[in-house]
């Protein structure tokens, strides 16, 4: 599924967050983005799925159309584009009060109305495809982040998106359990799923990114193979903020 | 220096004698001692203090002091003597020392004027689902207690009237001659049935300690009756019968000693007041207040979350109204309320001409007041406990394709009520405890209970351990129920 978001802004208040930013993505691609913070990385995953809406511009995701709507938060044409879109969050956001299963469960079963054994049978497998079925039955606040991140990537998955949106999975991670987040995503990309990343990891991003993009200000700065913008920019900005990454 | 010492001897001499303190309740109502209008405080016994005054020489001063506890506040030595209509009985006697009696009572039945169906008390006994109303802590409320009469008590006797009269929740009133003569005499929708009964003495009430003061008034009292200035003043306030001929001739008392010594009820209660007799009304009253509880609670849960929604997500137009609500219902005393419903919606109802009645039964009047004012606060305890939910949770749900609706009920609403828990809890504790002020609507609960039990035996120690024990064993489980609820809701957390 390809999406295409053409000369979108986005303004809070009075800063501009978005300022006419076009980017492009083909089915089965995966692009990380980088980039200072403050530069709209989040606010354009976000923008993606519907959660806020955009002044200007258009996003196109397959055949769904997304259009600039007047401060509304949830746009009307947010739920059909949220069901071809997963997207996993920095702080996780899995249900408390429900189990590992249920959490997994709840968006197939309650929105797809698949039947309880369906839903558990898929909850089951996409908890395995984890490494977490032996979890089902813990409660979040039982897990580690990282087991916490990969639930919400099976709760994700659950819907059989086309796209996974991650806004930054693995930064309230301790390094030594950002791996089997990455692990997972990186056999999600295997698979043919197309990724969209907003992360700090370089490592990840030269190993497994199609793209990178350098976005600062609202706009694109520089796109293209990961070797490229990642060892060899043509803009010092972003031999600057790569070097601060690494130090 | 020196001069100053005889000076102030002299001062302390010219004083005048220091005042008598009396202690009445102006809102029992006429004709004892009342607020008019008009005149201000008025009543046949202010008019009796005066003429006590002028016999004694000593100014009196009147404290007012609910009637309820006029004798224990006797016995704490908070005024010199009690007088407001206080009948000599055995068990008063055993705490108070009584004066000479200024007035011979009787009780009068009072029914409305068009009442068909009886016309004595043991006519009213004898119709179904008749009610005779009454005041706490009087000798009519031990007669139809003991004649086994279903009864409603109330804190004076204008309340009980006015509920005969226009609320028709009752279907008579049992009180003492002269309240019937201020209040049911002059209202032509009300009669007097049958003749004026059961016998009994007006007296003073002293501390036991206070005997010199006390002969000082039985002399005062002797002199009054011997100048005829206290039939005087029975005759200006309608109150002069043949009854009272008996009071002048004064012998009658001498003869056997002090008035104690004549009991004059018609059905003299001999019980003594045992675990076994007050245990199981005070529980009847502890199962009124947990029928109170659940129900108005019931009420307060189900009229404060759509209240709370509506403060949340309306329109302007009914978040305004929800907050209106919350203001309103937040900012008036219960109490007020409580009034409010059972004396003031069948008022209501009458002065605009409506043909339905107004006219709530007490539990029902108490279920709402007290539901409608305990929404108000849940409605905000659910306000704040749906807000503290984080907004990542609202995201969540939306990027998985959830609707708002289904969101709200799946993901809010189970965590705000696991947040919202320990707030409900204490205020269903607070409420519990609240369904007291049920009283002020003639609802006998468990602390109405107790109120008429201790006031009869005199027994505000042992009662008030008994009650008190009573209301503990029911608001320290609750406590541990929501505890475990809590885990339940909370099932991470094991």
């Amino acid at each position: 599924m390809n999406i295409k978001a053409h000369e979108i802004c986005k303004t809070f208040g009075k800063r501009p967050i978005l300022d006419g930013l076009t980017l492009e993505v083909i089915s089965g691609e995966t692009v990380v983005i980088i980039g200072p913070s403050g530069s709209g990385k989040s606010t354009f995953l976000r923008c993606l799925n519907g959660l806020q809406s955009i002044d200007s511009g258009t996003i196109q995701i397959g055949d769904h159309q997304l259009e600039a709507s007047n401060g509304k938060r949830f746009s009307p044409f947010s739920s059909e584009i949220r069901k071809v879109q997963g997207m996993i969050f920095q702080d996780f956001n899995l249900f408390p009060h429900m189990s590992v299963l249920g959490n997994v469960t709840e968006a197939p079963a309650r929105v797809l109305k698949h039947n309880q054994a369906d839903a558990r049978n898929l909850g089951l497998e996409l908890l395995k495809k984890v490494g977490l079925e032996s979890h089902a039955n813990h409660y979040p606040s039982q897990l580690s982040g990282g087991q916490k991140q990969r639930v919400a990537i099976a709760r994700a998955l659950a819907m059989k998106p086309k796209v996974l949106l991650c806004d930054e999975v693995t930064s309230s991670l301790d390094p030594e359990l950002k791996h089997e987040v990455l692990d997972v995503l990186e056999k999600l990309k295997d698979e043919g799923m197309t990724l969209l990343m907003v992360t700090h990891e370089i490592g990840f991003a030269k190993k497994a990114a199609d793209k990178v993009v350098f976005l600062a200000e609202g706009k694109v700065v520089e796109e293209g193979p990961p070797q490229q913008i990642l060892e060899n920019p043509e803009n010092s900005r972003i031999r600057t903020f790569i070097s601060k990454l690494m130090s | 220096m020196l001069l100053q010492i005889p000076l102030m001897l002299l001062l302390a001499l010219a004083q005048p004698p220091t005042p008598l303190i009396w202690a009445a309740d102006e809102e029992g109502g006429a004709p004892y001692v009342y607020r008019d209008n008009k005149l201000g405080r008025v009543g046949f016994e202010l008019d009796i203090i005066n003429a006590l005054a002028e016999e004694l020489k000593r100014p009196i001063e009147f404290k007012q002091y609910a009637f309820d506890s006029l004798i224990p506040g006797l016995l704490k030595g908070d005024f010199d003597f009690a007088m407001n209509g206080l009948e000599i009985n055995e068990e008063r006697q055993e705490k108070i020392r009584f004066s000479k009696p200024y007035y011979i009572y009787r009780q009068q039945l009072v029914t409305r004027a068009d009442e068909k169906r009886f016309n004595t008390l043991l006519g009213c006994k004898n119709t179904l689902g008749a009610i005779v109303g009454t005041m706490d802590g009087t000798q009519a409320e031990r007669l139809l207690n003991q004649a086994k009469i279903p009864i409603r008590t109330y804190s004076s006797s204008t309340e009980a009237y006015a509920d005969l009269v226009s609320a028709g929740r009752i279907d008579a009133v049992f009180l003492d001659l002269p309240m019937a003569i201020s209040y049911a005499l002059p209202n032509k929708r009300l009669q007097f049935a049958g003749k004026p009964t059961a016998r009994g003495f007006y007296a003073i009430g002293f501390h036991p300690k206070s005997e010199t003061l006390a002969k000082e008034v039985d002399a005062a009292i002797d002199a009054l009756k011997a100048n005829g200035k206290l039939r005087s003043i029975l005759v200006k306030w309608n109150l002069w019968d043949e009854c009272q001929e008996e009071l002048s001739a004064g012998f009658l008392f001498e003869e056997e000693g002090r008035p104690d010594a004549i009991t004059h009820s018609i059905l003299e209660d001999n019980q003594a007041w045992t675990i076994d007799r007050y245990l199981p009304l005070l529980l009847e009253g502890t199962w009124v207040t947990i029928q109170l509880t659940l129900c108005s609670f019931t009420l307060a849960l189900v009229l404060g979350l759509p209240l709370s929604l509506a403060r949340l997500y309306g329109t302007p137009w009914l978040k305004s109204l929800a907050l209106l609500y919350v203001e309103f219902f937040r900012g008036i005393p219960v109490l007020l309320l409580l009034f409010f419903l059972y004396f003031g919606l069948p008022a209501i109802a009458e002065s605009s001409g409506l043909n339905i009645s107004l006219a709530l039964s007490p539990f029902i009047a108490a279920t709402l007041g007290l539901g409608l004012n305990y929404a108000a606060y849940e409605a905000e305890t659910f306000r704040a406990a749906i807000q503290s939910v984080p907004q990542g949770q609202w995201e969540a749900a939306a990027s998985l394709g959830m609707g708002k609706t289904l969101t709200f009920r799946r993901i809010i609403l189970p965590q705000a009520m696991r947040i919202a828990l320990p707030t409900t809890t204490n205020d269903l504790v607070a409420l519990f405890k609240d369904t007291s002020i049920a009283s002020v609507v003639a609802l006998v609960e468990l602390n109405k209970q107790y109120q008429i039990l201790a006031k009869s035996s005199l027994k505000f120690v042992e009662l008030g351990l008994i009650t008190a024990l009573l209301y503990l064993a029911l608001s320290v489980p609750l406590g541990r129920l929501a505890r475990a609820l809590e885990k339940k809701l909370a099932p991470e957390r094991r």
